[in-house]
């Protein structure tokens, strides 16, 4: 269900029938789960079958391959509902008081929605929630407001940074704001590619990218916002079904 | 008792997954009814009174939440397992606090399912 906080327009409409869509496609998941249950089920049942028929020449003879089919496919179906889950957590982003979503559950959310794009450039950006206590408490922002600038910021650097490279990025909450940092394990992060972020982040309103050294990691600042709903949007508007 | 006297009914619209899910559970020696409308499986359960109720919250017409709302002002006793979509785990917790067993989260293991069956029908004392 979509929130009532939600302002953008497109961005409204985008999130409703995303997250309509991903509900459905969690329903098609749900069906092709029990199918090939039953059909595990149907291949245990033949060897019970030829067990109990000793020495007689019957049963399934390509039950291997199937078994085999049938783990490949729910690896497959893993993948699929891991993207819709992300994809259904994008689509809420816009909500204020939506899906409960930590900053590192979503940015981890989003970049598995990116990561098609990311190999382009075989880049790998691990997300390190080392310094994240389990009960952490996180600054009030719509997902929107920090993912948008952080998707951003990495399709700028794509360009400038070495093909195969890894990025790591932390997330923390400090002092009523949430604060990403993006580098190299080494700590250090391309010049190139930090101008090119700066030019974007310059359009981007919210985001705060720290001054540092040129080849210093980036440090993106997120202030925490107000959480009263505007008066513009009526209660009860974009409830999906 | 066991899991196998327990008398369940799967409510969801979703007929492929219900019925589905259904020949699984048969197959495996338990007593399960369809139903693939709120309205069916009120007048399911007025006809015979299940142990547990397996219910997708968000169905067209009378809604999971509605329907639990239902059964436990009428039948506290039955126990209901919640289904819901990935983003639907308010709907989940919400269905907790008006008194359902628990939610669980699609697409679902058998295993995982039977278990809670399991754990729900021995609140009622029918499973051990």
């Amino acid at each position: 269900m979509i929130d009532v906080s939600a302002t953008d327009g497109d961005g409204r409409f985008l999130g409703v029938v995303t997250a309509a869509a991903c509900h459905d496609l969690m329903n098609v998941y749900a069906t092709f789960t029990q199918a090939f249950g039953l059909m595990e089920d149907c291949l245990a049942a033949d060897s019970r079958t030829r067990l109990k028929s000793l020495g007689f020449k019957g049963g399934f003879e390509h039950k291997e391959r199937f078994q085999e089919l049938l783990k490949m496919l729910r690896g497959q179906l893993a993948r699929a509902v891991g993207l819709t889950d992300a994809l259904a957590l994008a689509a809420h982003s816009l909500e204020r008081g939506g899906r409960p979503a930590s900053p590192p559950e979503a940015i981890a959310a989003m970049l598995l929605l990116c990561e098609r794009l990311l190999k382009r450039r075989k880049l790998t950006v691990t997300l390190d929630t080392a310094s994240c206590a389990a009960d952490q408490s996180w600054p009030v922002l719509r997902q929107v407001d920090y993912l948008g600038p952080l998707t951003e910021t990495l399709l700028a650097c794509l360009p400038h940074v070495p093909m195969g490279s890894e990025l790591r990025l932390s997330c923390q909450a400090d002092a009523g704001s949430l604060r990403l940092v993006l580098g190299r394990p080494d700590g250090g992060f391309a010049p190139e590619a930090r101008a090119a972020c700066q030019d974007v982040l310059d359009a981007v309103p919210g985001a705060t990218l720290v001054c540092g050294a040129p080849d210093a990691p980036l440090t993106l600042i997120f202030q925490e916002q107000p959480t009263s709903t505007p008066a513009s949007c009526p209660p009860g508007a974009g409830q999906a079904s | 008792m066991r899991i196998h006297d327990v008398n369940i009914l799967l409510v969801d619209d979703e007929k492929e997954f219900t019925a589905t899910l259904a020949e699984r559970m048969a197959l495996r020696g338990l007593r399960v009814r369809c139903a693939y409308s709120g309205e069916e499986a009120l007048k399911q359960i007025a006809t015979e009174k299940p142990d547990v109720v397996i219910m997708d919250v968000m169905m067209p017409g009378l809604k999971g939440l509605d329907i639990l709302r239902h059964l436990k002002a009428t039948n506290p006793e039955i126990q209901v397992i919640l289904l819901t979509g990935q983003a639907g785990t308010r709907d989940g917790m919400e269905g907790m606090k008006l008194g359902a067993f628990d939610y669980l989260l699609k697409p679902l293991e058998l295993d995982a399912l039977l278990a809670k069956i399991a754990e729900a029908a021995a609140i009622g004392g029918k499973a051990q």
